[in-house]
C-alpha cells in the first residue's frame, strides 16, 4: 500500500509560490499553473517538478469541491475526474520517492533491510513513472482549457471571504475536529490519517476562499499537514517493509520497529504540544469562524445561493420571498398568525421561498426532492429546513395538506406551520406574476372580520384579480378569515 | 483495537492429500462457501486497517477470497508467526507490529486460534469451526486481555 501525498514532505524544498493575496488564488490561475507544469513534468520527471503539478491539481480539486456543493454544473465533476487518475498515480510515484528518503534518515544506508527496501522501490518507482507517463499522456488539456474558462464564470459570483466560505470552513473545522478527539481517543495510525485527511480538508478551505484567515492560521495548519503526514510516511513504511518481508531477521525488525516508533512519538508530541491543553489551536480557529446569528445568516445565504444555481427564474424567486416575507410580517404584525412557540416559522418560510422554484421543472414535488436530497448547512435549524421543504412540496396543493404522507410524523404545530408557509408561498407566487401586473409591495391589515391586502400597482377588475382570488384561498383556511385584496393607495 | 480470528476455510482432508501439508488447499465447497462468507464481511464494514495471513495454502485462499470481496488487496500480508503453533507469544510479538491498527484480521488455524481466543478473555472453550470468525476488542493492546464481543459460525456466515 502506498500513501497519497501531501504538499510538504521531508526533504521537499519546492513549495508553492507564497501567495499574494488576489492574485494568485483563483481557480483560473491554479487550473493555468496545472497547464505550466504538466509541460515541465513531462520533460522530466523530477520529484519537485511532481510536486508542484500535484500541489497544483489538489488546489483545483479542493476548490471543486466546494462549487460542487453549491453549483449542479456538470464539469466540476468532469474536471475532478479528468484528473483523479493522474493525481493518483503522480501521488503514488512521490511517495515512493519519499518514502527512500525516509530509509536513509531512519537508518542510514548500510541497513541491510533498507538497502533491500530501496532495492523494491527503486524497482517500483520505474513501474509508476511509466504509469504517470501514460496518465500524463491521457490527459486531455483541450477539455481543461474548455472547463477552465466555464468553471471561472460559475466560481465568480460567489466573491472570497464570502460568509458562505466561512461556513463551509466551519463545517471542516467541526469535522476535523471531531477526528481530532478521535485521533487523541484511539491513539491508532488510521485515527491520526483520518484526522490528517479531515485537516487537509479544512487547510484548503481556508487557503483557497479566506485568504486574510490562512495569512494567520497558514503556519499551523501546514505544520499539522506535515507532522501527520509523516507519521502517515512512517506506517505506510514500516508496513511495505513488512510486505516485502525485509524485517524478517527479529533483531533488524525489533531496530526498525523501535526508530518508527521514536519518529512517530516526536510527531504526534509536536502535534499535541499545539493542539491539547489550554494553548490549542483548535479553539482559535474556531473563534475565527462565524458562530450565533452570523452563521444563521452564512447558513441562509448559502442556501440562497445553492437555489440560484437552481432556479430557471430566480430574479422573480427572489420577487417572491421579498413579498412572502411582507405578508408574513404583516399577518404577524397585526396579531392574524400566532408565533412564539418553538418553531421558527419565519425561517422556514425564507427558505421555503428561496427554494420553492428549483429544479427544471416547476412541481412542488421535484423541488422537494431536489431540497430533501442535500442535508441542511451547519447554522441552519434542520427543523425548519425540513418544514421548508414540505412547504415547497405542498406550495400548489395547501389546502389538502393534511392529507399528505410526508406530513404524518409532524406535530400540530409543524403541520399548521407547513400549511401557512405553503398557503403565503402561493399567494405570493400569485402577486409575483410576469408582466406589468407584478405586485412587489404590500401592506396587511385587519378588519373587523376579514383580512385586507393592500398592494401596491394593482388593479382590482384586472386579470391578476382573477388569479389571486384562487391564490388567496389556502390563507383563507389557514387563517380562518376572507381576504380582500384592495390597491395601496399611495 | 479489536482482533478479527478467521479460521480458513473448508480444505482437502489429510488423507486425500499426498502433498506437503502446508500446500494443502480448499476444497471448491470450501471456496464457495468462504465466497458467500466475504459477502457478508464486506457488508458489515469491520474497517479493517490490515489483514495478516497464515502462509499455508489454505489460509492464504481464504484471505486471498476476503481481501477480494473487501476490495482490500493493499492491506494484505502475509505473517509467517500465524501458521502451525501459533500461540499468545507470537500473538503478542504481532500486536506489537501493528499497533497503530484499530482493526487487524487474523486469517489462521486451530487449535493455535481457539487457545489463543480463550487466553486473551481469561479462559473457557471456544470452538472456531473451518470458515468461522471471532471478534476480541483489546482494551490495551500491550496487556493482551480481551473480551469476545461475538463469534459467527460457518454455518451462518456463508448463508
Amino acid at each position: 500500500m502506498v500513501a497519497t501525498g501531501d504538499e510538504s514532505r521531508l526533504s521537499s524544498d519546492t513549495q508553492a509560490a507564497a501567495l499574494v493575496p488576489g492574485e494568485q488564488i483563483g481557480l483560473t490561475v491554479w487550473m493555468e499553473r496545472v497547464k505550466a507544469e504538466l509541460d515541465r513534468v513531462q520533460q522530466d520527471f523530477d520529484p519537485d517538478a511532481i510536486h508542484d503539478l500535484r500541489v497544483a491539481l489538489r488546489r483545483c480539486r479542493s476548490i471543486a469541491d466546494i462549487h460542487i456543493a453549491l453549483d449542479p454544473l456538470a464539469a466540476w465533476k468532469e474536471m475532478k475526474k479528468e484528473d483523479r487518475r493522474l493525481f493518483k498515480r503522480l501521488g503514488e510515484l512521490r511517495d515512493t520517492q519519499v518514502m527512500k528518503e525516509w530509509i536513509g534518515h531512519l537508518v542510514g544506508d548500510q541497513d541491510p533491510a533498507g538497502i533491500r527496501l530501496a532495492a523494491h522501490l527503486g524497482e517500483r518507482e520505474v513501474e509508476l513513472r511509466e504509469q504517470a507517463r501514460k496518465a500524463l499522456g491521457r490527459f486531455d488539456v483541450k477539455k481543461w482549457v474548455r472547463w477552465q474558462s466555464r468553471l471561472s464564470r460559475n466560481s465568480a459570483p460567489v466573491p472570497l471571504e464570502d460568509p458562505v466560505f466561512q461556513q463551509f470552513a466551519l463545517e471542516r473545522w467541526q469535522a476535523a475536529h471531531e477526528l481530532h478527539h478521535q485521533a487523541l481517543r484511539n491513539r491508532s495510525r488510521i485515527a491520526f490519517h483520518r484526522l490528517r485527511i479531515g485537516l487537509k480538508r479544512f487547510r484548503y478551505t481556508v487557503e483557497n476562499f479566506l485568504p486574510q484567515l490562512h495569512e494567520s492560521w497558514g503556519k499551523d495548519l501546514k505544520l499539522f499537514q506535515d507532522v501527520l503526514g509523516e507519521l502517515h510516511d512512517l506506517f505506510v513504511l514500516w508496513r511495505t517493509a513488512l510486505q516485502i518481508g525485509a524485517l524478517s531477521d527479529r533483531d533488524v525488525r525489533s531496530n526498525w520497529r523501535a526508530r518508527i516508533e521514536e519518529e512517530s512519538q516526536a510527531r504526534i508530541q509536536t502535534y499535541r504540544e499545539k493542539a491539547v491543553g489550554k494553548d490549542s489551536i483548535w479553539p482559535v480557529w474556531r473563534g475565527g469562524l462565524p458562530a450565533g446569528r452570523k452563521l444563521e445568516q452564512a447558513a441562509e445565504a448559502r442556501i440562497h445561493i445553492w437555489a440560484s444555481f437552481r432556479d430557471p427564474d430566480f430574479a422573480r424567486t427572489e420577487d417572491i420571498a421579498d413579498v412572502a416575507m411582507q405578508l408574513f410580517d404583516g399577518l404577524e404584525r397585526e396579531g392574524i398568525i400566532a408565533t412564539g412557540g418553538p418553531t421558527d416559522v419565519r425561517c422556514a418560510l425564507r427558505a421555503a421561498a428561496i427554494m420553492h422554484n428549483v429544479g427544471r421543472k416547476k412541481v412542488g414535488k421535484s423541488s422537494f426532492k431536489e431540497i430533501t436530497r442535500v442535508r441542511p448547512p451547519l447554522g441552519f435549524f434542520v427543523e425548519s429546513y425540513r418544514l421548508a421543504a414540505l412547504a415547497v412540496r405542498y406550495q400548489r396543493g395547501a389546502v389538502r395538506i393534511s392529507e399528505g404522507k410526508p406530513l404524518a410524523r409532524l406535530t400540530e404545530e409543524q403541520k399548521r406551520t407547513v400549511q401557512l408557509a405553503a398557503a403565503i408561498l402561493c399567494l405570493a407566487d400569485a402577486f409575483a406574476c410576469r408582466g406589468e401586473e407584478r405586485i412587489r409591495h404590500v401592506i396587511v391589515s385587519r378588519m373587523t372580520d376579514a383580512i385586507v391586502i393592500s398592494a401596491a400597482g394593482y388593479r382590482e377588475a384586472g386579470p391578476l384579480a382573477r388569479k389571486l382570488a384562487t391564490a388567496r384561498y389556502p390563507l383563507e383556511v389557514v387563517c380562518k378569515a376572507p381576504i380582500l385584496i384592495r390597491t395601496l393607495q399611495e | 483495537m479489536r482482533l478479527y480470528f478467521l479460521r480458513h476455510g473448508v480444505a482437502m482432508d489429510r488423507p486425500d492429500w499426498t502433498g506437503d501439508d502446508a500446500e494443502r488447499p480448499l476444497t471448491e465447497d470450501g471456496r464457495e462457501r468462504m465466497a458467500r462468507g466475504a459477502a457478508l464481511l464486506a457488508r458489515l464494514d469491520l474497517g479493517l486497517d490490515t489483514i495478516l495471513t497464515s502462509p499455508l495454502v489454505r489460509a492464504r485462499q481464504t484471505a486471498d477470497i476476503v481481501v477480494e470481496a473487501l476490495n482490500a488487496k493493499d492491506r494484505l500480508l502475509v505473517e509467517s508467526r500465524l501458521g502451525i503453533g501459533f500461540n499468545m507469544d507470537q500473538l503478542a510479538e504481532i500486536l506489537r507490529d501493528h499497533a497503530g491498527c484499530e482493526a487487524l484480521m487474523l486469517v489462521g488455524h486451530e487449535p493455535g486460534f481457539s487457545g489463543t481466543i480463550s487466553a486473551l478473555i481469561g479462559g473457557g472453550r471456544i470452538v472456531c469451526k473451518k470458515g468461522g470468525l471471532a471478534c476480541v476488542k483489546l482494551s490495551d493492546p500491550t496487556s493482551l486481555k480481551g473480551e469476545l464481543v461475538w463469534l459467527i459460525p460457518p454455518r451462518l456466515l456463508a448463508r
